[in-house]
């Protein structure tokens, strides 16, 4: 009778306890649950197809600004709960790499968006995108045809359009009538070319254009052909801009030196050739502009590097399409309508509008002069 | 419950109610910092709209400043004295104005070339664009243009959409009341929305000269007077036309966009507050709102600054902090239980193995020993239970010996009862021989007898006369001889008979009983004038006549051994429960106590027969009797005193 009676107090007592241990463990398992339920969300994968070797790898600080973005968002929760996955691809400034990083980046991430850098990239991996049905956002890219007959292609970027006003502005200052021009051999350098042609038709302004292919490093021959003329105007990379200025003062040119946007670079401004070049510069540059003070504080303090247009640009990019997609949903087709409704963006580069419909997504130049190194800007209404 | 699971259960507990008290305070700092965030908004938000309303009045005062410019007024006198000296001005300008707003936009009529690019006009952009452009990278204005008295052109900066101003509202305000400030315009040919300034332009005699009116881009308006260091990468500052037309976003947004129906708009119900919204994903967001009353006393100007942070954010470092105190808990939860659980072990272990050396010892294993690991109270309740378990055993030790002794002595007495008992056997089958005996013996010796004392008679009848005297003598010695043997065998054959006499046990009258004894011994009373006292005798079990024998013999032996004085005898019944303890007590000459054992002996005489007759055998009846009725007789006796004779019998119910 005792003995049974031990063996039911046992039995109470084994079920006490695995009721004990089963409370404990679901309050271990709950509280564990909570604290890593916090990142259980799918995150929202971005396609990125960078230049970060070849003639484009100073776009590396583009990548900086996407990264910094996506990181800041990630911060606060991402896109509606969703972290940002930035998947960087180099295309090695090539179309073949471009395409290559493209195919890869669909076949093994499937990104929401994609962001491309440079024209000829931009170019070659915009069928692929409009066939795979996903936006493509291109910056840095001018190249002029780049949107035609294009449905989920966007560019954000200045065109030749807004590359050229600011440079003929300074023309008409600078009373240029004989202008060389040397560009890259690729849509973007063609368009700034065939823009300046436009822009000075009914003007008394003989314009004397050269191409150059992306790979070359000897521009003697193009410098030859646009020597006689009253001021040269160089359409390409910082890289090629760099070198074809080393060149012209090699030669003793004595004619104004202008050069595309891409002379802002911050490391390119460092080269002595470029002291007295005028260009087009973007306002991040601007020491009293303020949308951008916090942005390059900020991004000096994580990168060690002064801010450039590049770098605000790749973070503007993150930032717009996370905000477009706040509160919505997150598929290719929703930023694709959402980067078409129109809206104003108050982007690290000025206030951006875009208009309903419009795929470009463009900030303004102003005409500037590098002097020691720094980007002085001039009057607009010269 | 065990102790090792009460012990766990309660770090658990403490734990629980700890870190309970932990998430209780982390809670109230979270209020505390939404709060917080709260106020900071409201004060950046008032900061917004004074500085939205300083930059308008900045701008009001650029052009009043710009007013006192000797060239404008030079070139406003000048148009003005070209237009006086016209013949007919209102026609000239109506010819003018319809001509202008027939031009299609993307051309441009000699007077539109000659008013845009007046030196005026370049001077319009150069101080109020081109400044603003180069300086700050943002327009101060969008768009900006002078008309004379006469309400018409004179500089532009953009082409407008008519040369006549003066029927415009705010031409006639400015004029009128020096300056004018309109309500928000969207202009879908720049798609901005703008705010229309105008100042009357006045000579230095104050006569009228003219009005200048500007265009102040909202977006690059507002965007300059909130930008500050934002606390949260997820703030977000609008500013909304109390009709709901949103104006700015400090995010992508379609400004100029009705939100009147939005939820959170329609939570906008005081002229400041705060309150939390979902969105359509379900985040939270945290705004705060403050309604200006008309930015410079302007009604039209009633507009909304709107703060929102993701609440999120602002609790970050709170969140983390959770998060943090989470695994530390669970961590501190984990190393708890650790702990409690040593703790329970080093506690519950010695207890069980007290607990198994209680029952081994209850199994009987008394030299079992508790092995002493710690020297803490457990330790002393071990050496304890030890020295318990020694002394237990010592004690069991001799419990036991004294029980094996009891044993043999029980065997022995065993032993000795079975001896009794067959010598009892032996003593009462010879007793009931002996009675036997006694009784054959003495009922054969009767007959004898009866001829032998007949016979003598006969002799002493027929031949008494004839005998000699000696021989007469003799014989009447033999007569008497054999008489009181008679005598004699009849005492010994009514004592055998009380002892083997069928008694009966039913309930009797004692009074009864002790009547038909003084009935008996009435001569002797009356003879020696004895008084007899007797209490209420109860009724008892017993035999009627042996109790009635008993009787007469106690009061007969009573009234044999008198003393000096007058005999009295008291019959005295003392009840006590179911027994009552009879009395016969006298004042005779008593009895010394060496002899009070043997008075009940047969045949045991104190005195001469000559002195007191008898053959004394009554008291040994009277234990007899008694013994018979389960009780014994006592007697309490001293010389000169009395005797009191004492037995007990159960009183009938």
């Amino acid at each position: 009778m005792l003995a049974k009676l031990f063996r039911s107090s046992t039995k109470k007592k084994t079920v006490t306890f695995r009721v004990v241990n089963c409370v404990t463990s679901l309050v271990l398992m709950m509280a564990i649950f909570s604290v890593s339920c916090s990142s259980q969300k799918e995150p929202v994968k971005i396609g990125a197809i960078l230049s970060l070797t070849g003639p484009g790898f100073y776009l590396q600080e583009f990548r900086n600004g996407m990264e910094m973005a996506a990181d800041d968002i990630n911060r606060t929760g991402g896109i509606n709960g969703h972290k940002i996955e930035l998947i960087v691809e180099d295309s090695k400034t090539t179309p073949e790499g471009g395409k290559a990083a493209f195919q890869k980046l669909e076949k093994e991430h499937n990104p929401l968006f994609y962001v491309v850098n440079m024209s000829s990239i931009a170019m070659a991996t915009r069928d692929m995108a409009e066939e795979a049905k996903v936006p493509l956002i291109a910056a840095p890219t001018a190249a002029k045809n780049l949107l035609s007959g294009k449905e989920w292609i966007f560019r954000y970027w200045v065109t030749a359009q807004d590359e050229t006003p600011p440079i003929t502005n300074i023309l008409n200052k600078l009373n240029v009538n004989r202008l060389g021009v040397i560009y890259l051999d690729d849509p973007y350098g063609k368009s700034l070319f065939q823009q300046l042609e436009e822009d000075s038709s009914g003007k008394n302004r003989s314009i004397i254009g050269v191409s150059f292919p992306s790979n070359t490093k000897d521009f003697e021959t193009q410098i030859k052909e646009v020597q006689e003329t009253d001021a040269i105007y160089i359409g390409g990379f910082a890289s090629h801009i760099s070198m074809i200025l080393t060149q012209i003062r090699a030669t003793g040119y004595s004619g104004h030196l202008l050069a595309t946007s891409g002379a802002a670079d911050t490391s390119a401004r460092k080269n002595p050739a470029f002291e007295g070049v005028y260009l087009a510069s973007p306002m991040i540059y601007n020491q009293a502009y303020p949308y951008t003070k916090e942005l390059s504080e900020k991004y000096t303090s994580a990168y060690h590097l002064p801010l450039s247009h590049y770098a605000a640009t790749g973070y503007d990019i993150v930032k717009l399409v996370a905000g477009l997609l706040s509160g919505q949903e997150l598929s290719r087709e929703n930023v694709k309508k959402l980067l078409e409704q129109g809206y104003n963006f108050p982007g690290s580069m000025g206030d951006i509008r875009v208009v309903p419909g419009s795929h470009e997504i463009n900030f303004q130049l102003y005409p500037a002069q590098i002097r020691q190194e720094k980007i002085h800007f001039l009057s607009n209404t010269l | 419950m065990r102790i090792r699971y009460k012990i766990l259960t309660g770090y658990a507990l403490i734990m629980l109610l700890f870190f309970a008290m932990i998430f209780l305070s982390l809670e109230q700092g979270k209020r505390s910092l939404l709060t917080s965030a709260t106020q900071n908004s409201a004060m950046i938000a008032d900061s917004i709209l004074m500085k939205t309303a300083h930059n308008i009045q900045k701008r009001l005062d650029e052009f009043s400043w710009y007013g006192l410019d000797s060239d404008l007024q030079q070139a406003l006198l000048v148009s003005n004295t070209h237009f006086a000296a016209l013949a007919d001005h209102d026609r000239y300008i109506a010819e003018r104005d319809e001509e202008w707003r027939q031009t299609p936009l993307q051309t441009s009529t000699p007077l539109m070339t000659e008013i845009t690019t007046s030196a005026l006009s370049h001077d319009l952009r150069r101080k109020f664009f081109t400044f603003f452009e180069l300086n700050y990278g943002y327009l101060g204005f969008s768009e900006i243009f002078v008309t004379n008295s006469y309400g018409v052109n004179i500089a532009q900066t953009n082409r407008t959409s008519d040369y006549l101003q003066a029927d415009e509202e705010w031409w006639q305000r400015a004029r009128k009341d020096g300056q004018y400030l309109g309500g928000v315009e969207y202009d879908e040919s720049s798609g901005i929305q703008g705010l229309t300034i105008a100042v009357r332009l006045d000579d230095h005699n104050g006569d009228f000269l003219g009005v200048i009116k500007g265009v102040l881009p909202l977006q690059s308006l507002i965007r300059t007077a909130e930008i500050v260091t934002r606390e949260y990468q997820t703030t977000e500052i609008q500013m909304i036309t109390d009709a709901g037309i949103l104006l700015y976003s400090s995010k992508v947004a379609q400004l100029g966009k009705n939100i009147a129906a939005e939820p959170y708009f329609l939570k906008i119900k005081e002229d400041s507050g705060y309150f939390i919204d979902q969105n359509s994903s379900g985040r939270s967001r945290l705004f705060t709102y403050i309604r200006s009353e008309g930015l410079l006393n302007s009604k039209q100007l009633n507009w909304i600054v709107m703060i929102s942070h993701d609440p999120e954010e602002i609790l970050t470092h709170s969140i983390l902090f959770e998060k943090k105190i989470l695994l530390g808990g669970i961590a501190a939860i984990l190393l708890a239980t650790i702990i409690a659980f040593y703790t329970a072990r080093i506690i519950a272990n010695p207890l069980t193995r007290l607990k198994q050396a209680a029952a081994s010892i209850a199994n009987g294993n008394l030299e079992c020993q508790i092995k002493q690991a710690s020297r803490d109270e457990i330790g002393d309740l071990a050496q304890t239970f030890n020295d318990m378990a020694v002394s237990l055993s010592e004690s069991y030790q001799k419990m036991h010996l004294e029980i094996e002794e009891r044993k043999k002595a029980e065997t022995a007495l065993a032993v000795h009862a079975q001896e009794l008992a067959v010598i009892g056997d032996d003593l009462a089958r010879r007793n009931s021989e002996l009675d036997e005996f006694t009784y054959v013996a003495s009922h054969d010796l009767q007959e004898p007898l009866r001829k032998l004392t007949s016979f003598s008679g006969l002799l002493v009848k027929d031949a008494g006369d004839a005998l000699p005297e000696n021989a007469r003598k003799d014989l009447n010695f033999i007569i008497d001889a054999a008489t009181r043997m008679q005598a004699l065998i009849q005492d010994l054959l009514a004592l055998s008979r009380s002892g083997r006499k069928e008694m009966t046990n039913l309930p009797i009258s004692l009074d009864l009983c002790v009547d038909d004894a003084l009935y008996a011994l009435a001569v002797r009373i009356e003879e020696i004038d004895a008084v007899i006292r007797r209490d209420s005798l109860p009724q008892v079990i017993g035999d009627k006549t042996m109790l009635t024998q008993l009787y007469q013999n106690l009061i007969g032996n009573a009234l044999k051994f008198t003393g000096e004085q007058r005999p009295l005898i008291h019959l005295s019944a003392e009840i006590h429960g179911e027994k009552v303890v009879l009395g016969v007590r006298d004042n005779g000459i008593g009895i010394k106590a060496e002899y009070c054992d043997r008075i009940f002996l047969p045949f045991k005489r104190l005195h001469g027969m000559a002195e007191y007759p008898g053959s004394g055998i009554g008291l040994a009846i009277c234990r007899k009797v008694v013994e018979r009725h389960g009780s014994e007789i006592l007697v309490e006796s001293e010389p000169g005193q009395g005797t009191l004779f004492s037995f007990t019998l159960t009183r009938a119910s």
